[in-house]
């Protein structure tokens, strides 16, 4: 899927943003729609370990969110 | 000895087709994933099946790992596999105890299952990418409460693209808060079973029974959630 650029409107969308394993929270965005917005309403990071994806497609931290997104913090492993 | 009776799989995976067929495998790796696997496998009843690894069995591989405490201590994992493969199924499955480092001929269905980036590189761009015998890689990661299986066709172009973009270097993967390594058993049974089913499903489509397979399986146990993905 790609960048999704485009200029912000400033109504509320609600997302959730999950940190895989770890937690799935429903948050709402007002006016700030990036990923980066969403990751500091959640209280999350985008930390090295993880990767960054919306709906499943990796994307940046400036990714403009649409309503019912989901931001995913994937955990990186190498085990077996 | 007596072969395994499939009766009770017959109708979703056919070992005599499949034996038939002369497709050979290849199990890089026989740890907490890999032991598993290889006992699914040959329970499948599936019969041309080789492991590569060079380890032992040690204590702490008993808990998560399909050897055996009476047993198999300080034995090498390939021969101890090997004998529970044969005490299971009477199946006589290749044993290989040297590492794998991209120099060798692989078969036709590799299961890549080392536990770094840096020997997953290693061997696929060695013994995997781009070579015409191999068609089918599964390739799988194992966390503490989730894991990750790749299913790949190694000549695809948008197959190697996609999955080469998944590899992280080896630092960046989530140490454990104690600098060990965590590895749970249950989680290994899960990944075990998805790799074995993508073989099964790869073989349905060979068959013409089946037309999609996910190339990327991302689970997670806490919240239980499963994503996929097409490459």
């Amino acid at each position: 899927m790609p960048e999704k650029k485009v200029s912000q409107d400033k109504g509320f969308i609600g997302v959730k943003v999950a940190k895989l394993p770890g937690l799935v929270k429903e948050i709402g965005l007002n006016g700030r729609r990036t990923v980066a917005d969403a990751l500091e309403g959640a209280d999350l990071d985008a930390e090295e370990g993880y990767e960054l994806r919306v709906n499943n497609e990796v994307v940046g931290t400036d990714h403009v969110l649409s309503d019912g997104d989901i931001v995913l913090l994937v955990e990186e492993i190498t085990g077996n | 000895m007596s072969s395994i009776n499939p009766t009770r799989h017959l109708q979703v995976f056919s070992p005599q087709e499949f034996n038939k067929a002369g497709y050979k495998i290849d199990v890089i790796g026989c740890g907490a994933t890999g032991s598993r696997l290889v006992l699914s496998l040959a329970k499948l009843g599936i019969t041309n099946i080789r492991v590569w690894d060079f380890d032992k069995v040690q204590a702490h591989n008993i808990p998560n790992q399909a050897f055996n405490l009476a047993t198999d201590i300080n034995r090498l994992k390939v021969e101890a596999i090997r004998d529970a493969v044969s005490a299971a199924t009477g199946t006589t499955i290749e044993i290989c105890d040297t590492k794998v480092d991209g120099s060798q001929e692989l078969g036709d269905i590799v299961f890549l299952l080392t536990d770094t980036m840096a020997s997953r590189r290693m061997i696929w761009e060695g013994a995997i990418k781009l070579k015409a015998a191999v068609r089918l890689m599964v390739e799988t990661r194992l966390g503490v409460e989730s894991g990750k299986i790749y299913t790949i066709h190694p000549g695809r172009l948008s197959h190697i693209n996609a999955w080469e973009s998944t590899l992280c270097e080896d630092r960046v993967a989530t140490p454990s808060a104690c600098g060990a390594v965590v590895s749970v058993g249950a989680t290994a049974e899960i990944i075990s079973g998805f790799a074995q089913w993508q073989l099964i499903r790869w073989f349905q489509i060979q068959q013409g029974k089946e037309t999609d397979l996910a190339n990327e399986i991302i689970f997670s146990l806490r919240p239980p959630m499963i994503l996929t993905r097409n490459f």
